[in-house]
C-alpha cells in the first residue's frame, strides 16, 4: 500500500461511515466498482468502527498490567543454592522473596531486579543498593550475604531475612509506653547514624522499612534509594531524587521540592516516624491529594504539635495510650519531634547523633538541647504580649493604638470582600466543623480540647486544598490567618503567613498596588510586636510609600497604622526624636480626619504624649495627655488599658515636675483603675506602675515601704521570667538606685545604677536616657568620694544632656547640679 | 536499554538537548515510565476502584518529576508528553516482545511456562501489542502525522485538543484521522492471527 492508496481508503471510509448502515453496502459497491480489495478493506474498517473491540479501545492500564505483571513469578524456583518460598513484597525497583538456603536450612531474603533490561540506571541503582548494604555493618541493619545474576541475566542479591512487624504497628499492638517507643526509635536512629557515618543517606525511612523482631530488636531495611554522600555526579543524583517514587508521607520538604538532600532528610523522616509513634497519626493528612498538592503541604506547612494532635486524635484512636502523659513531658516531646521535622533543614537537629542526645536527655529527665529557644519563646510570650509596658519604654499605648487601628480597617476590608464571602464562609465552617469534636460525634461534645489555635492551624494547612486555584482568595486567606496568628501571639506563624501572602501578591500586583501596602502594614505590626524592629521599620516604610498617595478610607486607615508602626519602630531602633515623632503626627492627623475625636484618636494622642515624655518634652506631653484624657473621660463606654497608660504618663509628669504628692496620688489612681482588669494576676504593666509608686514613696522619705515594694516587684518579674525579664530588672534597678540615693545609701545606689547602666548601654539606644542614668551613677560615686570615676561620668553625661536638651531643661539642671558636687 | 528509535518521534520533538545529558535523561525517563506503569498495572491487578491513575495523570506526574532534569525541563509539557508517549510505547512493546518470546519458549528457555489460565489472556494482549506496534509502523510510513496522533493518544493519554495544539491542525481533522486509523489498526490486529 502506498500513501495515495491509504488516502483513497480513508476517503471512502469517511464517506461510508457518514451513511446509515443499510446504505453502506450499496455505496461501496458503486464507489469501489471493480476494486474489490478497496471494498473489503473499507468493509473491515467499518465493522471495526461499528463494534470492534481492539487494544486501542482498552486503557493503557490494562495493557500495562497484562504486559508487565508476571503471572508466574519465581515461586518454587531455585536460584543458586536458594529455593524461593514466597513473595515478601515488591516495589518500583525489585521484588523481594523469602528463600531457603538448602544446605544450611537458613531463611534469607532475595531481592530480584525485574526487567533489568529497561535501562542502565536501574541496574546501577540496584548495584548501588547492594554496594551500600555490603558497606554497612550494624546489628540493626539487615546485612548482605550474597549477590549474583540468574541464567537470564537478572541480577539479585541475598540479605538477612527479617521477620517482624513495622515499628508503628508493633508499638500500637503492644500499647508500648513512651519510654519503650523512644527506646526502639533510638535504636533506629543508631542504625541511621551508622549509615551516615559511612556516608550513606537512606532517603526512604518509614515504618514499613523499620521492623521490630520477636526478640524486640529493630532492623532497618531497604536502602533501595540510598545515596552515597560523596557522590560526584550531583546532577544525576538530583534528578533521581526528583524521580523517585517516594512515600510522600515521610518525605522531607527538600525531597518533594527536588532540591539537594543531605543527612537532614533522614533526620526529617525520622521526625515523622517519631510523630507517628507519639500521636498515632501522621503529621499531615495527604490522603486524596495529588502529588503536587501533597508537596505543597509538606513544603509550606507546619504540623500541629504532637501534644495537640494527640488530644485531637483521641476520639479516633481511643486505644492510643500516650494521652495520659504530663504536660511537661509533652512540651519536651513536642520540641523533640518538631525540631527533627522542621521544615527548614538548617533548623533541624544537625545530625542524628544530636537527635539521639536529646532522646537520652528526655529519658533521663534532663533539659533538651533543642529546648532553650522554645522555652524563651514560650515564657516570653506573655511578657512580649505586654512588652509595650516596659518601664523605660512606656509605649504601651502605642500597641493599643495600632491594635485598634488595625481592627477598624480590618472590618472595612471584610466588607469589601463580600463578593467572596460565601466561598470563604464554607471554608470557615468546614474548618470549625472539622475542629469541633461534636461535629463527628454529638455525644462527645464535652471535650474542651480544641483551641482557637488548633482551628487556625488547620485553616493554614487547608488553604491550598480549598483555594489553590483561586490565588486571590488564597492570598487573602493567608493574610487573614496571619492576622489571626498575630492576635494569638503566634508571631512567627503570623509572619510566615503574611510573608507568603506578600510573596504571592508580589507575583501579580503592580508595585504601587494598595493591597501590597496593606500586607506591609500587617507585617510591620507583627514584626514590631515580635521585637523585630528593624524589619518593622523597613516594612512600615514600604507601606507608607505605597499608601501615601492612595485615596479611599481603607487606604487612609492603613496608612495611619503604617505611620504609627514607622514611628514606634524608629523609637525602638534609636532614631532621633524628630524621626519618631513625625510619622506619629501624620498618623494623628489622619485619625482626626477620619474619626474626629472618636476611634483611635485619643490613643494616637497618647502615643505622641509618651514619645514626648520620653524625650523630655514635658509641655508637649502635657498638652497631648490633657486632650486624650478629656476625650476618653467624655466618651461613654468602658475604658481599658489605654486609659490607664494615660493616667500613668500623667503621674510621671508630676514626678518630672518634682510634685511628689501629685505623683503618688496619680500612680495610686492608675493602680486602682487597673486592678479589676488584672483579676489578681499582675501583668508587667501593673508591676511597672507599682515600681514607680515605690520610687515616689521612696523619694518622699518612706524608704522601708519603697524597699518592700521593690522587693515584691522584683520577685514578680523573676517569677514571670523569660528573656525580657532582664530589661525589666534593669528598669527596676535604676528606680531603686534613686531611692537609695535619696536615703543616703550611696554604695547600694552605686550597685543598682551600675547594673542598670551595664544593661542599658548594650540594649537601649536612647543616649539622653542613658546619660541621665550615668549622671545618677556619677552622683552615687561622688558621694562616696570616688572622684576619679565620678568626674568622668558626671562631665560626659552633663555634656550629652546639655547638647540634647538645652541649658534650661530640668534634666540638664539636675545633671549640672550633680556635676557640681565635685567642686 | 531501550533506545528511542529513529522513526520520527524523539528527534523531531527533542532536537536541541543533545549528548550525554539527553541520554541520561531518557534513561531516567524509561526507568520512571517503567515504575509508573508498574504502579498503574498493580492498581489494575488489585482491582482498586479508587485508583485514579490513568495515562494522562501518569504522564503529567512523569513530567513534573522530569522537569527537574536539565535536558527535559527545557521542553514544553506537551512536547514532553509526546516523548513520554513514545517511551511508553517502546517500553511496553519491548516488554511484550521479551515475555512473548519467553512464554513461547522462543529463547529455548521455557522457564515461565505454567498451566496458569491467565497466561492466555496475557499472550493475547502481548500479541496484540506487537501487532499494534507493527501496524503503527506501517501507518507511519503512509502518514506519519496519523501515527503520531495514535501514539500520543493511546500511549500518552493526550487529549484531542492537546494534539491539535501540538501539531497545529484542527480538532476535527484529528478526530477524523483518529477514527480512520483506529478502525484500520483494529482490523489489522484482528487479521494478524
Amino acid at each position: 500500500m502506498d500513501r495515495e492508496r491509504w488516502q483513497r481508503i480513508q476517503a471512502v471510509f469517511h464517506d461510508a461511515v457518514a451513511l446509515p448502515q443499510s446504505e453502506q453496502l450499496v455505496f461501496l459497491k458503486n464507489t469501489c466498482g471493480e476494486d474489490g480489495e478497496l471494498r473489503s478493506e473499507v468493509l473491515a474498517m467499518l465493522a471495526q468502527d461499528a463494534g470492534g473491540d481492539s487494544l486501542l479501545d482498552h486503557g493503557l492500564a490494562t495493557v500495562a498490567q497484562e504486559t508487565l505483571v508476571e503471572s508466574a513469578p519465581l515461586i518454587s524456583r531455585e536460584i543458586g543454592p536458594y529455593r524461593i518460598v514466597r513473595l515478601l513484597g515488591e516495589g518500583g525497583m525489585g521484588v523481594v522473596y523469602l528463600a531457603n538456603r538448602k544446605d544450611l536450612d537458613a531463611q534469607v531474603a532475595i531481592k530480584v531486579l525485574r526487567d533489568a533490561w529497561i535501562s542502565p540506571s536501574r541496574r546501577q541503582r540496584f548495584a548501588g543498593e547492594q554496594r551500600t548494604l555490603a558497606q554497612l555493618n550494624h546489628p540493626s541493619i539487615a546485612r548482605l550475604y550474597d549477590a549474583a545474576t540468574m541464567d537470564d541475566g537478572t541480577p539479585y542479591f541475598v540479605m538477612e531475612y527479617v521477620e517482624g512487624i513495622p515499628l508503628t504497628e508493633y508499638c500500637r499492638k503492644n500499647r508500648c509506653p513512651v519510654e519503650t517507643r523512644l527506646g526502639l526509635f533510638r535504636g533506629v536512629c543508631e542504625a541511621v547514624e551508622h549509615a551516615h557515618a559511612n556516608a550513606v543517606i537512606h532517603r526512604d525511612l518509614k515504618p514499613s522499612n523499620i521492623l521490630v523482631k520477636n526478640d524486640g530488636t529493630v532492623r532497618l531495611l531497604d536502602f533501595g534509594i540510598a545515596k552515597q554522600l560523596e557522590s560526584l555526579d550531583l546532577q544525576v543524583e538530583q534528578t533521581m531524587t526528583g524521580l523517585r517514587l517516594m512515600t510522600p508521607a515521610y518525605a522531607s520538604p527538600e525531597q518533594v521540592l527536588g532540591q539537594p538532600v543531605g543527612i537532614g532528610t533522614d533526620v526529617y523522616s525520622l521526625g515523622v516516624v517519631l510523630y507517628e509513634l507519639l500521636v498515632g497519626e501522621l503529621p499531615f493528612d495527604l490522603a486524596n491529594l495529588t502529588p503536587a498538592e501533597a508537596a505543597t503541604i509538606i513544603a509550606d506547612h507546619e504540623p500541629s504539635k504532637p501534644s495537640a494532635a494527640t488530644k485531637r486524635a483521641m476520639q479516633s484512636h481511643p486505644d492510643h495510650n500516650l494521652t495520659a502523659l504530663s504536660q511537661a513531658a509533652w512540651a519536651d516531646l513536642d520540641v523533640l519531634c518538631l525540631t527533627a521535622m522542621h521544615r527548614d533543614p538548617a533548623r533541624r537537629y544537625r545530625s542524628v547523633e544530636a537527635l539521639i542526645r536529646d532522646i537520652d536527655h528526655y529519658l533521663e529527665g534532663e533539659p533538651l538541647e533543642a529546648r532553650p529557644d522554645t522555652v524563651r519563646y514560650r515564657t516570653a510570650k506573655f511578657i512580649r504580649r505586654n512588652r509595650l509596658a516596659v518601664a523605660a519604654g512606656t509605649v504601651f499605648t502605642i500597641g493599643l493604638a495600632v491594635a485598634m487601628a488595625v481592627s477598624v480597617y480590618q472590618a472595612s476590608v471584610a466588607r469589601r470582600e463580600a463578593r467572596r464571602a460565601e466561598q470563604i464562609n464554607t471554608f470557615l465552617n468546614d474548618m470549625l466543623g472539622a475542629a469541633d469534636p461534636s461535629w463527628y460525634n454529638p455525644l462527645k461534645n464535652k471535650g474542651p480540647t480544641v483551641t482557637l489555635l488548633d482551628v487556625v492551624d488547620q485553616m493554614r494547612d487547608r488553604i491550598g486544598a480549598y483555594f489553590g486555584s483561586d490565588p486571590e482568595v488564597e492570598i487573602r486567606l493567608h493574610r487573614t490567618i496571619g492576622r489571626m496568628y498575630a492576635v494569638l501571639s503566634q508571631h512567627a506563624e503570623a509572619r510566615a503567613q503574611l510573608r507568603l501572602a506578600l510573596e504571592k501578591q508580589l507575583l501579580t500586583a503592580r508595585a504601587d498596588d494598595t493591597s501590597l501596602g496593606m500586607l506591609y502594614v500587617d507585617l510591620a505590626g507583627v514584626e514590631y510586636r515580635s521585637q523585630q524592629a528593624t524589619e518593622a521599620e523597613r516594612d512600615a516604610a514600604s507601606a507608607v510609600r505605597i499608601l501615601e498617595k492612595a485615596r479611599g478610607r481603607q487606604n487612609r486607615e492603613a496608612l495611619m497604622s503604617a505611620y504609627n508602626y514607622l514611628g514606634v519602630s524608629r523609637s525602638q531602633n534609636g532614631k532621633s526624636f524628630a524621626e519618631q515623632e513625625e510619622p506619629m503626627r501624620r498618623a494623628l492627623k489622619i485619625a482626626r480626619e477620619l474619626y474626629g475625636n472618636e476611634g483611635p484618636t485619643p490613643v494616637n494622642l497618647g502615643v505622641l504624649a509618651t514619645t514626648n515624655l520620653k524625650a523630655g518634652h514635658f509641655g508637649e506631653a502635657e498638652k497631648y495627655l490633657g486632650e486624650a484624657i478629656a476625650i476618653s473621660e467624655a466618651r461613654p463606654g468602658t475604658k481599658g488599658y489605654e486609659y490607664v497608660a494615660l493616667l500613668r504618663d500623667r503621674a510621671r509628669l508630676c514626678l518630672e515636675h518634682k510634685d511628689l504628692d501629685c505623683a503618688a496620688r496619680r500612680y495610686q489612681a492608675a493602680l486602682d483603675f487597673i486592678r479589676p482588669f488584672e483579676r489578681g494576676n499582675d501583668s508587667v504593666f501593673t508591676i511597672n506602675i507599682r515600681e514607680w509608686l515605690a520610687l515616689t514613696n521612696g523619694l518622699r522619705g518612706n524608704y522601708a515601704e519603697a524597699e518592700r515594694q521593690f522587693q515584691s516587684a522584683e520577685a514578680q518579674i523573676i517569677a514571670i521570667g523569660g528573656s525580657t525579664a532582664e530589661s525589666y530588672l534593669a528598669g527596676l534597678n535604676e528606680l531603686r538606685g534613686r531611692v537609695h540615693t535619696a536615703a543616703g545609701k550611696f554604695e547600694l545606689a552605686e550597685r543598682e545604677f551600675r547594673g542598670s547602666l551595664n544593661f542599658y548601654r548594650q540594649h537601649r539606644q536612647d543616649e539622653v536616657q542613658n546619660a541621665v542614668l550615668a549622671s545618677r551613677l556619677g552622683e552615687s560615686l561622688a558621694r562616696q568620694g570616688k572622684n576619679a570615676e565620678a568626674g568622668l561620668l558626671l562631665r560626659d553625661s552633663y555634656q550629652t544632656i546639655l547638647k540634647a536638651m538645652g541649658p534650661d531643661h530640668v534634666w540638664t539642671t539636675d545633671a549640672r547640679a550633680r556635676a557640681e558636687l565635685l567642686r | 536499554m531501550v533506545v528511542p528509535n529513529n522513526s520520527g518521534g524523539l528527534h523531531e520533538v527533542h532536537g536541541h538537548a543533545d549528548g550525554a545529558d539527553q541520554r541520561r535523561a531518557l534513561d531516567e525517563l524509561f526507568s520512571l515510565t517503567y515504575e509508573e506503569l508498574r504502579r498503574l498495572a498493580s492498581s489494575v491487578k488489585r482491582g482498586d476502584p479508587s485508583c485514579t491513575l490513568n495515562p494522562t495523570a501518569l504522564v503529567n506526574e512523569a513530567w513534573l518529576k522530569m522537569a527537574k532534569s536539565p535536558a527535559i525541563g527545557a521542553e514544553s509539557p506537551l512536547h514532553f508528553k509526546r516523548i513520554a508517549a513514545r517511551a511508553m510505547r517502546q517500553l511496553l512493546v519491548e516488554a511484550a516482545r521479551r515475555r512473548h518470546a519467553n512464554k513461547r519458549g522462543g529463547n529455548g528457555e521455557a522457564i515461565f511456562v505454567t498451566f496458569d489460565e491467565s497466561i492466555n489472556g496475557e499472550l493475547t494482549c502481548q500479541h496484540d501489542l506487537l501487532a499494534l506496534d507493527a501496524a503503527l509502523a506501517e501507518l507511519a510510513s503512509l502518514e506519519p502525522r496519523q501515527a503520531a496522533i495514535v501514539e500520543s493518544r493511546f500511549f500518552g493519554g493526550l487529549e484531542i485538543s492537546e494534539i491539535s495544539g501540538l501539531m497545529g491542525i484542527s480538532e476535527a481533522t484529528i478526530q477524523r484521522d483518529w477514527r480512520a486509523a483506529k478502525a484500520w489498526i483494529g482490523q489489522k490486529i484482528k487479521r494478524s492471527y
